[in-house]
């Protein structure tokens, strides 16, 4: 065997095994053949049946170019006929677009959207967390953030969406980036699937219909439109695109206002059975004589507590001390029935705690406490007396919050006479 | 006649008891009823703002109440309380223009009931880096006995970041392919970890999201800003991890692949890169098989290449010794 043998088989073993490894990348072909030639591929006449017959090539045909025709365009419709009209993807509907919305089923403020949370999947549900985005976020709606749900409009579940919202206070367009916040620029990236923007889609091989596959994501069922500013009305629109040169026009405009972030309270003054009593200041407990039993006022201070602030808030409490202007009974966190100090005491007592939703209520163990005469001490320092958070599945936004705080003192015979005057102050802080 | 008196008398009586009834009737005064009316509530907003220095501020007390509401306003220093998340008063501060411009006759007033009050306000800053709120208090409170008052707080973060803060707020992007041989990567799987760490004392809002690309070309983006809604306290971090698998052929693989995060802090951008070099470990094997046949190819070679030259010398001897021999045959 000589040489030039040997190099034709070294040859053809590296090029067997380059072909073997390469990928193989077909380029598109002519569509001339030996047997035929399409030009210009257009059809005309009447008949728009297309019959490629063959296994080997498919076309696009175009049905004719018709002539501008003034009847196929109105003020809230147009029709596209012709190339590319036809590939085109459908334009789409903003289905909701919600801030502040509740669950008054045929109400003005009745959500439209039908997100679905991790917990409440249930058909047909006309509801987002039971509530509409006031079930989110609290009384009275979201202020940093908001849902948007698109309607696909017969659109194949790989069609991406374009959102834009606009800023009414800047007129600024904004589009909806792949992290859900917004921007005034946009790329590919941003073009996202239903199941992308919204954590949900029911149709049938989006990757997120069940909890139990990948793509869903219970966050975004509930808000998907991030670093929203409160007090603003925002609108929105979308547009389509499934492949090259496919991109369909926005679709009609649906608007939202952002609520403010937002603290609830008031206070009431009524004996036990006050649930729902409304009093006008000023607010005065009176806790008549004190002896050297336990005395507990009367009424109760009843607090009204809310807030929509989304890490919850801090309610509170401090004193000026209870004195006659020369002598004071102190306050300390102990049993008064036992008084440890034998000076007497004064402090404040949980009495009970609800809310109508969201949250709940936390009630700081210095004053839920057990015994019946226990009281937590009050001083000039704040004290947190109730609160909400976000640890473990609690929420911070509450709605309908209310409580109700006993006055207790005690003397002693050593206690000076006089009469004994406080101001106790509650501030309610939100959560950063 | 008799009668006539004896009627005049009645109607006289009559008429002075109801004179002394209109005039001694006593008043009573509506008293403070407790009444079993449905609750009201007074309502202010922003609870919280994050501002810089010279933002304004809209304060809005709504009164949804069947009462007036009288107010006066003021402000407070506020600590974080790492513990609870939340924030906790420090000090009173009577004077607001330390902190916030207000017009003077917006810092006392009256909300009507079903009515709400708008108030302007800039914020001018934070010399103490503390935080501080605007507080709304109640006025008509008074310590008859226990007196009970109400202040809502409007707390402001000053989102201000010195160039002392910026430089310990970190994000630490790490790319850590799967296999990894002398700082070559060789698969097609990367696991992406960001870690943000706040080391100032303030509070950071971050939001971000990491881009993966090979040049000009977007391969994959993982947003970060949804699970960084709550604001980053002092001293905490927070990680992320995420998977990327590079499933293009291993031609496209070869190369450089960069890894950008970007994120905003507080209002202020970032970026930060991470670049892996990429030998496919197909193109290993390619080059490898290649090799491999290039030396066996090499040894045939050399092996028929020593045959030959045996077979000459041999050649070359028989010749020598059939010279020789016949050297010998002639002289003999």
């Amino acid at each position: 065997m000589n040489k030039i043998q040997k190099i034709k088989i070294s040859v053809i073993i590296l090029v067997g095994l380059l072909i073997i490894i390469s990928p193989t990348k077909v380029f598109a072909q002519s569509l001339n053949s030996s047997n035929y030639t399409l030009q210009s591929p257009n059809l005309t006449g009447s008949s728009g049946i297309v019959d490629s017959g063959s296994t080997n090539y498919s076309t696009v045909f175009v049905a004719g170019d018709p002539t501008a025709d003034s009847r196929l365009e109105s003020t809230s419709y147009s029709t596209g006929v012709g190339f590319p009209n036809g590939i085109y993807a459908n334009v789409p509907l903003v289905k909701c677009f919600e801030t502040n919305t509740d669950d008054s089923v045929g109400g003005a403020t009745d959500t439209s959207c039908e997100a679905y949370s991790l917990t409440s999947a249930v058909g047909g549900a006309d509801t987002i967390a039971g509530d509409g985005m006031q079930g989110i976020c609290g009384t009275p709606g979201c202020y940093d953030r908001a849902k948007i749900e698109i309607d696909a409009q017969n659109n194949p579940i790989d069609t991406l969406y374009l959102v834009s919202i606009t800023d009414g206070d800047t007129a600024t367009e904004y589009f909806l980036q792949s992290d859900n916040t917004l921007s005034t620029g946009y790329d590919i990236n941003d073009y996202q699937t239903i199941c992308q923007i919204e954590g949900y889609d029911p149709r049938t091989g989006s990757g997120c219909e069940t909890s139990s596959d990948p793509d869903w994501d219970d966050v975004l069922q509930q808000y998907n439109v991030l670093n929203l500013h409160a007090g603003v009305t925002y609108t929105v629109k979308v547009k389509a695109l499934n492949g090259d040169y496919t991109e369909s026009s926005y679709s009609p405009t649906v608007s939202a206002t952002t609520e403010y972030a937002a603290l609830v309270f008031d206070i009431d003054i009524d004996d036990s059975g006050g649930t729902a009593t409304e009093t006008d200041a000023p607010y005065n407990i009176l806790l008549g004589d004190i002896t050297d039993t336990t005395v507990t006022a009367t009424d109760r201070i009843w607090l009204d507590m809310g807030t929509n602030v989304f890490n919850g808030f801090t309610l509170e409490v401090e004193n000026t001390d209870l004195t006659n202007g020369t002598d004071t009974i102190p306050s300390t966190t102990e049993d008064l029935s036992v008084d440890l100090g034998a000076d007497g005491g004064y402090g404040l007592k949980i009495d009970t705690y609800t809310e109508d939703g969201l949250g709940p209520i936390i009630a700081a163990s210095l004053y839920d406490t057990v015994g019946a005469n226990e009281v937590g001490a009050l001083s000039s320092a704040p004290a947190t007396i109730f609160s909400t958070n976000t640890t473990g599945s609690n929420q911070g936004p509450i709605s309908g919050g209310r409580a109700s705080v006993m006055v207790k003192a005690k003397a002693v015979t050593s206690t000076p006479p006089g009469a004994y005057t406080d101001l106790i102050t509650f501030l309610m802080t939100g959560n950063p | 006649m008799k009668l006539l008196v004896h009627n005049l008398k009645i109607l006289i009586i009559l008429f002075c008891i109801l004179l002394a009834s209109f005039l001694f009737m006593q008043r009573v005064n509506a008293q403070q009823v407790n009444g079993s009316s449905e609750g009201g509530v007074i309502k202010v907003s922003p609870a919280i703002s994050y501002l810089k220095t010279g933002d304004p501020i809209k304060l809005i007390i709504e009164n949804d109440t069947e009462f007036p509401f009288s107010y006066s306003l003021s402000a407070s220093t506020f600590d974080l309380n790492l513990e609870e998340r939340s924030v906790k008063r420090l000090e009173n501060i009577d004077d607001v223009s330390l902190f916030f411009t207000i017009k003077e006759e917006d810092l006392f007033g009256q909300v009507e009931p079903n009515n709400k009050k708008i108030i302007e306000a800039t914020y001018i800053g934070s010399e103490s880096n503390t935080l501080v709120g605007i507080i709304v208090s109640q006025t008509s409170a008074t310590a008859i006995n226990v007196g009970v008052s109400t202040e809502f707080a409007s707390l402001v973060i000053d989102q201000t970041l010195s160039i002392e803060d910026k430089g310990l707020i970190s994000d630490n992007l790490d790319v850590k392919p799967s296999n990894n041989v002398l700082g070559f990567n060789l698969s097609n799987k990367y696991k992406i970890q960001s870690d943000f760490s706040n080391d100032t004392n303030k509070l950071l809002k971050i939001s971000g999201e990491i881009t993966v690309k090979d040049g000009k070309k977007y391969l994959a983006n993982y947003a970060m800003s949804q699970y960084l809604l709550d604001p980053l306290f002092p001293g905490d971090q927070k990680e992320f991890q995420y998977t990327f698998i590079d499933n293009r052929s291993f031609w496209d693989r070869f190369g450089e692949t960069e890894f950008i995060q970007t994120y905003v802090v507080n209002g202020e951008s970032y970026i930060s890169s991470y670049s892996v070099f990429t030998v496919p470990a197909e193109l290993i094997w390619l080059g490898g098989g290649l090799f491999v046949v290039l030396v066996v190819s090499l040894i045939i070679r050399s092996r028929r290449n020593v045959n030959r030259y045996e077979s000459r010398i041999k050649q070359l001897e028989e010749e020598v010794a059939q010279s020789e021999e016949d050297s010998t045959n002639k002289i003999n």
